[in-house]
């Protein structure tokens, strides 16, 4: 019993001692009560804890809120000092809670009993123990490795944590397979292109939204998708209370919607916009002499259609500025301009003129849509080369890097490799990265980086050798690659397929054993690099609740059992290498796959927390508490580091690309011929000096413009959790907020114009002919698009994956149409990078 | 005693739809029902072609149509302003529906949540099907919520209507909507008409705003601010 | 050893009192001001002045208390822009957040303590009245022998004295009465020296 307030004070009085809790006194509480051995209330409510999203490329730091085992609910991580602001979070966090949970998700290993494959083969799956599958799988390799083929095996990726270390990093290394093939060329190898030869950057860029006055957004639309969404969703209305927007966009977008210009560009005419705007800077003066430099008297010889001397020219930080001038901008005028891209020149002239006033914190933003086409490459660098010209680059208030993540790497496999595996390793990769046709310069060097597309060729047509098995793991390729239908055929024709996949998905439908992964949110382990805001992070994936099914990590735990397996039947090196890696705390050895799991992540991050290694940034007093936090943050971005040395050949920025004209020339040596044929055999226009500068180039499309009337475009849906959120209630009821769309369908939007001239009205089912394929949907009469242009959302169309996402899961009818079984497979081919954006082809409507 | 109101502002709204998704989260609300939804609409012609989105919610007027329809007092206001609903005096006879000019009202047709009773697998006995994975939780749901029962019904049964209560259960706490709460771009701010130091007089003071259906003499508590 | 014991009845009380020195006002307010004038002048010799003027602010009337009610209600109760707000994590957290992450560290260290929130406390858990009345049960526990300096030292130094400073100053800032003024600057100091005593 307690007492009440005025007898403990009058006993206090009284004896002039509160406290004294001689022997037996209870203390004297209001606020807070002893607890009678029941759980807190409080806590019993709930516990938020760390874990990474990564339902888009932004991998945000989140938390689940758990409540007796469940989890309720997911926010961002308040300690993160990027994205997270404050908890917030975009829409698409909220979906995985209807992933996870998903009754749709496979709850075992299966395995195919119908040996004949197909879209319309029924698998018949029937479910078989982890030691079954795994069984098979390790046969499988012992087979290879029999054979002296285990380069045979391919390991194909989608989306991944950095624990892909053993997974695609280890593992077919020590079997004897070269062929670690990511999805990353599914993503925009060519925007990474515009920074490579411009700045000597291969990467996404952040932006210093906070510090800018303008931005000039290229396809990009960062209140949607793209990276960094929760914070440009959060500084948005400031940056547009500060600063001006311009949006080029072949389609409405929120972005657009909310800009103070929209540029709504004839799809794949950016490069005549960059380089118009880039005319423009030179030819007023505007571009930023403190960065770039002066001509040596001060007057301004950039005059429309007049060369320059170089020698009248001192650049700063910048190189071949004039040789650009004369190469290609002196003739770029916005009049020239609004003939090609149907732009008003008026409306060009004071977006560059605005943007260049606004400079340096001014931001010239790179996207998919503007790379992401057959001759994208140039239009990226003309688009990111505005920002050498302003002087933006690398600056407060404009485009920028990311500070150093201090992890570390996991020991070498070298020791571990022995002859078979050596002898499979010196295979050259199969999927024709580095063919003359296909140079894919990844950083500078030819056949660096992945083709990922031209796997289902090499598989079809056995070129550069046969496939006999393969791996796949988080990813889609039936469904997210264009020119899906390819893949089907090339799954088909695979002997042996292995599918790790948390649904039912396109691509497990081809499978022979299909194992069910933990979910990346809720289940797993890992950990991921990104960055927003100024501020790099590092992020756990972390395993919030007890796993619903029996599942496993794709990354670590299934190579482990596999190795184990492998062991079993005496093939021991790839467990002995696993078994390398112990805890850094205890140096104990893992003696399962959750403990290899965990002793690999510790051992990446432990420069994170170990008190004992030195590191910038957050610090944390062990791995607990990391742990417990569940991100780094670094310190804020250095500005202007990188002035010093931008790492081109020259060390300037590069208006003129000695660093791609040495890569091409390699590349064009590599195949004795020279760089005038490599430009005709990637499908690009320019002949000579030209292919060193960023340059205009007409866009290419597949399709007659009397067969197929209408440019094809597709866009992101701020939905999409990577094509995977389909099967959620919440995406269908919600699908219109993706403007002009509707809930509950997959709608192809055309403007009023076409529609009339169609007799297409709102709600017509019709089916969209492309010259390599076709889809069934529904119209959109909408006035958010260009006429002469269909646009299709991103997302829809599964045939399979769940009975959400597919109308019909049983008789594979797809809810609309998937757009890659629409779009031809086609290539920027000097990254390698596949093409969805600038049109890449024309389309027929044919109402049903 | 509050008088608690919204203010949603149009410049930093994203038109995401998190608050929609968010509120279905918190609430437990079962598919085709939407405590917090929006409108949208486009005019003009290509290019000159404007995109609007406004989210909306119950408004929890002043002047309440629902509340002076409902012939039991189920639809009532309470002493902070809000226009809250109980289910247990709900006859179900919808009188409510037809008087909320905002269409923010929405009743129960059918057994709420039938998702997580169906016993449909999309591949037999490989995958599960809603009720074999609901059978796992002793709640209705997997990620049901079960902060919304302490003052309503955790998920409203079939009979009966439901509709926004502007999270009451967490303004208690002394927390915010968890529309509030979850918006990317803040553009929600919740607080105390009567309190002349609230963010949200603040913001009203600031700029001008409207509400929707000023001509219905409703007095909506929900005010929009600038523009999309 | 025995003015250890003595000073460590003296810091209870007045953690005690300064606790209910931040209820809503009432009748015993008398009480407990005296008693904490009282304790104060026993160690604490610079607070003893504070001390005395704040029993000379005792409310003498009706209308005297409905003053401070009316303060109190200003500064600590809202329900919104409070002027001091009496909550930890409104001034740890980035952004005011209520219930943030420090509110689930201290009901984590009273959970430790075997203790949780008494259910007829309507407040967050990091309210000024619960931490304060925790550093009293601390030193109370020590009292009784348990050993609890480090916990009251980590208490203090991670979650109490870091937001009684501004809470304290929006206090001073803020009050229409010298009644919080006086309380708040002696609740600065008295947090301020024994964190000071801990440290030693």
């Amino acid at each position: 019993m307690k007492l009440s307030r005025r007898s403990f004070i009058k006993a206090s009085v009284a004896t002039g001692v509160i406290a004294a809790g001689a022997g037996g006194t209870k203390p004297m509480l209001q606020a807070l009560a002893e607890n009678s051995g029941k759980e807190n209330k409080q806590v019993s409510e709930g516990e938020w804890r760390p874990t990474v999203c990564q339902g888009c490329t932004t991998w945000c730091a989140v938390q689940v809120k758990v409540v007796n085992g469940r989890a309720v609910k997911v926010r961002g991580n308040p300690h993160s000092k990027a994205n997270n602001h404050d908890g917030k979070v975009c829409p698409r966090a909220h979906l995985s809670l209807q992933q996870v949970y998903d009754p749709d998700r496979i709850k075992t290993p299966m395995k195919r009993t119908n040996p004949k494959k197909g879209r319309n083969e029924d698998p018949q799956f029937v479910p078989i123990t982890w030691d079954e599958a795994i069984d098979e799988i390790a046969e499988k390799f012992l087979e290879l490795r029999k054979n002296n083929e285990p380069h045979k095996f391919v390991l194909m990726r989608g989306r991944y944590t950095y624990l892909r270390e053993i997974l695609y990093g280890a593992f077919p290394k020590l079997i004897g397979s070269p062929n670690s093939i990511s999805h990353s060329a599914l993503c925009a190898e060519a925007e990474k292109f515009g920074s490579y030869y411009t700045e000597h950057y291969w990467g996404y860029r952040d932006y210093d939204l906070r510090n800018t006055r303008y931005v000039i957004l290229w396809g990009a639309d960062p209140l949607a998708s793209n990276r960094q969404v929760p914070h440009a969703m959060n500084v948005w209305g400031e940056v547009m209370d500060r600063a001006k927007v311009a949006v080029i966009d072949p389609r409405l977008s929120v972005t657009a919607a909310k800009a103070d210009e929209w540029l709504p560009v004839i799809p794949g005419e950016d490069g005549a916009l960059a380089t118009a705007m880039a005319h423009v800077i030179l030819t007023e003066g505007l571009w930023n002499k403190s960065f770039v430099g002066d001509f040596v008297d001060g007057v301004n010889r950039f005059k429309q259609g007049e060369t320059v001397d170089p020698e009248t020219f001192q650049e700063n930080l910048t190189y071949g500025l004039v040789r650009w001038w004369n190469l290609e901008l002196k003739d770029r005028t916005p009049q020239w301009a609004e003939q090609k891209a149907g732009i008003p020149a008026e409306q060009i002239i004071r977006v560059a003129r605005e943007f260049a006033e606004a400079a340096p914190k001014a931001i010239s933003w790179l996207s998919p849509g503007t790379s992401m086409q057959v001759r994208g490459g140039y239009a990226a660098m003309a688009a990111h080369a505005l920002n050498g010209l302003v002087g933006s680059v690398d600056n407060v208030g404009g485009t920028i890097r990311s500070a150093k993540y201090p992890t570390q790497a996991i020991p070498s496999v070298e020791p571990f490799m022995d002859d078979i595996a050596k002898a499979g390793n010196k295979h050259h990769k199969v999927d024709q990265r580095g063919y003359k046709e296909f140079p894919a310069l990844k950083k500078g060097k030819s056949g660096k980086g992945v083709v990922t597309n031209r796997l289902a060729d090499a598989i079809l047509d056995e070129d550069p050798y046969e496939v006999k098995m393969a791996i796949g793991y988080w990813n889609n390729f039936t469904f997210s690659c264009a020119g899906a239908s390819r893949w089907e055929k090339a799954l088909e024709k695979l002997p042996f397929f292995v599918h790790i996949t948390t649904h039912p998905s396109e691509m497990a439908m081809f499978a022979d054993i299909v194992l069910p992964a933990a979910h990346h949110l809720y289940e797993r382990l890992g950990y991921i690099e990104s960055k927003a805001n100024t501020i790099s992070y590092i992020a756990m994936n972390q395993r919030v609740i007890e796993p619903v099914w029996d599942v496993r990590i794709d990354e670590t735990e299934i190579p482990w059992m596999i190795a184990e397996k492998l062991a079993e039947k005496g093939f021991t090196n790839v467990l002995d290498y696993f078994k390398s890696i112990k805890d850094p705390e205890t140096g104990k050895t893992p003696t399962n796959s959750w403990e290899f799991s965990e002793y690999v992540l510790k051992t990446m991050t432990q420069p994170i927390w170990d008190p004992a290694i030195k590191t910038e940034g957050d610090q944390f007093s062990g791995w607990e508490e990391f742990k417990k936090v569940g991100i780094w943050n670094s310190e804020p971005y250095k500005f202007r580091n990188k002035w010093k040395d931008f790492g081109t050949k020259t060390g300037k920025f590069e208006f003129y690309s000695e660093t791609l004209k040495a890569a091409l020339e390699h590349h064009a040596e590599k195949h004795n011929t020279n760089v005038d044929d490599i430009m005709k055999v990637t499908k690009y226009q320019a002949r000579g000096e030209l292919a060193f500068v960023p340059h205009y180039e007409e866009p290419f499309r597949w399709g007659d413009e009397k067969e197929y009337p209408f440019i094809f475009v597709e866009h992101r849906s701020r939905l999409n959790r990577e094509a995977r959120s389909a099967n959620c209630q919440w995406y269908q009821e919600f699908k219109d907020v993706d403007p002009g769309d509707e809930r509950w369908d997959d709608v192809a939007k055309i403007n009023p114009v076409d529609a009339g001239k169609l007799g297409l009205k709102t709600g017509d089912k019709i089916r969209l002919k492309s010259p390599t394929g076709e889809i069934e949907c529904t119209a959109k009469v909408w006035e958010g698009v260009r006429p002469g242009t269909i646009v299709k959302c991103y997302g829809q169309g599964h045939w399979a994956y769940g009975r959400i996402a597919a109308k019909d899961f049983k008789k594979r009818m797809p809810r609309g149409g998937n757009n890659n079984e629409l779009l031809p497979a086609d290539y920027e081919r000097l990254s390698g990078s596949t093409v969805r954006h600038g049109g890449v082809t024309r389309v027929k409507v044919e109402k049903l | 005693m509050p008088n608690y109101a919204m203010v949603i502002d149009l410049h930093k709204c994203a038109g995401c739809g998190a608050c929609a998704i968010a509120c279905k989260n918190e609430n437990n609300v079962p598919e085709g029902i939407y405590w917090a939804n929006y409108i949208h609409r486009t005019r003009g012609k290509f290019p000159n072609v404007r995109y609007e989105f406004i989210p909306t919610l119950c408004n929890h007027c002043e002047e309440a149509p629902c509340v002076k329809a409902c012939p039991v007092g189920a639809m009532h206001k309470d002493e902070n302003g809000l226009t809250l609903h109980d289910p247990s005096k709900c006859i179900g006879c919808k009188a409510c529906v037809v008087a909320d000019p905002y269409g923010v009202i929405y009743f129960n047709e059918e057994k709420p949540h039938e998702f997580w009773y169906d016993k449909e697998e999309a591949i037999e006995k490989i995958t599960s099907s809603g009720q074999e994975m609901g059978k796992n939780y002793d709640v209705p749901f997997p990620y049901y919520n079960p902060d919304r029962a302490k003052t309503y019904a955790g998920v409203r049964p079939k009979g009966v209507v439901e509709k926004c209560t502007m999270c009451d259960h967490r303004i208690k706490e002394g927390k915010v909507p968890y529309c509030v709460y979850s918006c990317p771009s803040g553009a929600r701010v919740f607080g105390d008409l009567d309190d002349p130091n609230s963010e949200v007089n603040k913001l009203l003071n600031q700029y001008s705003y409207f509400r929707l259906g000023e001509n219905f003499g409703t007095k909506p508590k929900v005010f929009y601010i600038r523009e999309f | 050893m025995a003015e250890a014991v003595t000073n460590n009845e003296i810091r209870a009380n007045v953690y005690k009192l300064l606790s209910l020195c931040y209820q809503q006002p009432d009748e015993d307010l008398g009480d407990i001001v005296v008693s904490l004038a009282e304790q104060l002048c026993k160690v604490y010799l610079e607070l003893a002045e504070p001390a005395g003027k704040l029993v000379q602010q005792l409310p003498e009337d009706a209308a005297a208390v409905q003053q401070l009610q009316v303060d109190h209600a200003k500064l600590f109760i809202g329900p919104f822009d409070l002027l001091a707000p009496p909550y930890g994590s409104v001034y740890l957290e980035e952004k005011r957040k209520v219930m943030g992450d420090t509110t689930m560290e201290v009901i984590a260290a009273y959970q430790e303590a075997g203790l949780q929130l008494d259910e007829n406390f309507k407040e967050p858990p990091d309210h000024i009245v619960a931490e304060l009345e925790f550093m009293y049960f601390l030193i109370f526990k020590e009292l009784q022998g348990e050993a609890t300096v480090s916990r009251q030292k980590r208490f203090l130094e991670r979650y109490l004295q870091p937001w009684a400073e501004p809470f304290c100053r929006k206090i001073i800032e803020n009050a229409a009465t010298d009644f919080y003024k006086i309380t708040a600057e002696i609740t600065r100091n008295f947090i301020r020296q024994d964190l000071e005593l801990l440290s030693r």
